[in-house]
């Protein structure tokens, strides 16, 4: 007790009588930590920023009737040689298009503890016509709130409003490429026809714009309702049911348990998207990388800092122990230290990594959707560049303090 | 072994390795006895201050047996002869070495803070008695680096003499002082030996401080010359 309120009075001394190295110290674990946080946060803020420019037109799980299965050697499954087959021009002539029962389907899905949002569409392949105009494209038959749930879509749209589409059951959103096109305006009228001869026109009360060129240019959106009538089809077909979950890398786990219980496709988005899971890894790989990065080269500075506040006491520590100090009292002096340093640096580099990145999060940045820098804020970056520089500083603290405390006096007096 | 001796060394010898393989203490062997006041001289590498830390516990890298108070110190830890230099053992730096942040009652305090058997109190008291003894009675609350060299090395004996330690040593501890406070540490010393039966050893430069000793040991070349 008397030996612990004497080694927190040679510390404080320490501490206090060289102001200027221990704010150096001091800023050293500032600087690594907000460093820290600041790279973190912009890292995870661009990643996350691509996965939703990514996830905005495309679900993390996607549900649909797959095309039968590839028949083309139907010779195959003849096993009896008696008989000789002929078989030519072979089609298939019993096929069901879409999804008919999508009700249980919904049900089932939404009982789901991982999924985060069902949205069901009718996606149909359609030509736009105007006058002369003839576009190729799809129109997409939706439920007005649970897309803009999954998708956000309403963010989207330049022109009209999103939830208009939904008391307008001759509306229809379309994309900014695919206006420009066609030379239609908002409340001009578009006409479409499906493969099978039906044609409709519908009024454009909104313009979208989502800056990926492949939608812009060919996209459409009206109810789903409506996408049912020009099919011809009940009020529980769809084509596609679109899911999202919780965290979009286990897309793959998730969508292989869904497909035991649904007897339709189950795609995860990986699956469909080859180079856009590769991208996904090699930007996490990269932000793992530039984290250790940082976190090395901050807690080498720290550790040198820490090493040669102990080195300029270490004639101190031989006349401590000259007066009969043990080696654990001068750990102990060194650790409070380190401590108060660690403590100090640590919270004043969670506020400056906090201000830096609040600051970066404001510079202007008007590419395609975005408005300002990506950046995040979590509490676990904040949380574990404390505990990291908490831990560097001890270790920088200790290492040469235990080192000090076991060697004879004599020798770091005689230098 | 008779039970007034202090300290006993059998048989030491040390070496210094670089730059090159030096014996500096040849095979000395001698013994203080309680309430001896003993200085060492000898010419300036002759090894009487090597032989000194040997003594005071603070350098272990020899060959041989040191005993003080009965008790066998080769061999034993850092943390255990660090404990035993601050209930048995003072000691004065050729050069003072305070802590230059603490005032110089602090630092006379330290060893017996650490040793933690009075109140902070009492300590206090008895640090500013030495620190009067020694004529610091007006320096006592001034920062150590404020003082002059002569002053910080009395609060340095002050410091090595708060446990009231059965050994007290001293390389050259009045090195820095003029005759006044010479005279005055040699009389502390001698009352300390006389009164309190506490043992000095110490390495001195001073001829006539030697010659009023109780016994001076001469080393040359790290010989034992002469013991008397």
């Amino acid at each position: 007790m008397m030996t612990g309120n004497t080694n927190s009075k040679i510390a404080f001394a320490h501490l206090t009588s060289r102001l200027r190295q221990t704010l150096v110290a001091t800023m050293s674990v500032t600087f690594g930590i907000s460093m820290y946080i600041f790279m973190n946060g912009f890292m995870n803020g661009v990643n996350n920023i691509q996965a939703d420019l990514s996830f905005s037109t495309m679900a993390h799980i996607r549900v649909y009737n797959d095309l039968p299965e590839d028949r083309t050697n139907l010779l195959k499954q003849h096993t009896n040689p008696d008989q000789v087959i002929n078989i030519r021009n072979a089609k298939v002539i019993q096929y069901t298009d879409g999804i008919k029962n999508s009700e249980k389907i919904l049900d089932r899905l939404k009982k789901q503890p991982e999924i985060t949002g069902v949205t069901p569409q009718v996606n149909i392949n359609v030509f736009y016509r105007n006058g002369a105009i003839k576009i190729n494209g799809v129109l997409s038959g939706i439920e007005v709130d649970s897309e803009d749930r999954l998708f956000k879509t309403s963010t989207f749209v330049q022109q009209g409003s999103w939830n208009d589409l939904s008391y307008r059951t001759d509306g229809t959103i379309i994309g900014a490429g695919l206006a420009k096109k066609m030379s239609l305006k908002l409340n001009d009228n578009l006409v479409v026809s499906t493969a099978d001869g039906v044609t409709k026109s519908f009024r454009i009360i909104g313009i979208f714009k989502t800056t990926i060129a492949g939608v812009d240019n060919t996209k459409a959106y009206i109810k789903i309702n409506s996408a049912r009538q020009l099919l011809s089809e009940n009020s529980s077909f769809v084509t596609d049911v679109q899911v999202n979950i919780r965290d979009y890398s286990k897309a793959r786990e998730v969508a292989d348990k869904l497909a035991s219980s649904i007897p339709y496709k189950v795609e995860a988005w990986q699956v469909a998207n080859g180079q856009m899971e590769a991208t996904t890894e090699l930007r996490n790989i990269l932000a793992m990388a530039v984290s250790m990065t940082i976190l090395i080269v901050a807690g080498f500075g720290i550790y040198n800092i820490m090493n040669m506040t102990v080195n300029e006491k270490i004639r101190e520590i031989a006349i401590l122990k000259a007066m009969g100090f043990e080696g654990n009292d001068i750990v102990q002096i060194f650790l409070l230290q380190s401590l108060v340093i660690g403590i100090i640096g640590g919270t004043a580099g969670i506020v400056f990594g906090f201000l830096i990145s609040t600051a970066v999060n404001h510079i202007p940045f008007q590419v395609a959707t975005l408005q300002t820098l990506p950046m995040t804020f979590y509490l676990k970056d904040y949380t574990l560049s404390f505990i990291f520089g908490m831990l560097t500083t001890f270790i920088a603290g200790y290492l040469p303090a235990k080192k000090a405390s076991t060697i004879d006096p004599v020798i770091i007096i005689r230098g | 072994m008779e039970n007034n001796i202090a300290l006993s060394v059998n048989n030491l010898n040390k070496y210094f390795y670089d730059p090159e393989t030096f014996q500096v203490l040849k095979n000395i062997s001698f013994d203080v006895k309680k309430g001896e006041f003993l200085t060492l001289i000898g010419k300036s590498g002759s090894g009487k201050s090597t032989m000194l830390y040997v003594l005071s516990t603070m350098d272990t890298d020899y060959e041989g047996e040191l005993f003080i108070n009965r008790t066998k110190l080769t061999g034993k830890t850092q943390n255990e002869l660090a404990a035993f230099r601050n209930a048995y053992i003072g000691f004065v730096f050729q050069f003072h070495y305070l802590l230059p942040e603490f005032s110089a009652i602090d630092n006379v305090m330290l060893p017996a803070l650490k040793l933690g058997l009075k109140s902070k109190e009492e300590i206090k008291e008895n640090a500013f008695q030495n620190l009067s003894l020694l004529g610091l009675k007006d320096q006592a609350y001034k920062s150590a680096n404020k003082l002059s060299g002569g002053q910080q090395q009395r609060v340095a004996i002050a410091r090595a003499l708060i446990n009231n330690p059965s050994i007290i040593m001293g390389d050259e501890p009045t090195g820095n002082l003029d005759s006044k406070n010479t005279r005055n540490v040699f009389e502390i010393f001698k009352e300390l030996t006389k009164e309190r039966g506490q043992t000095i050893i110490a390495v001195t430069h001073d001829e006539e401080f030697a010659q009023n000793s109780d016994r001076t040991i001469e080393l040359a070349d790290g010989e034992l010359l002469r013991s008397e």
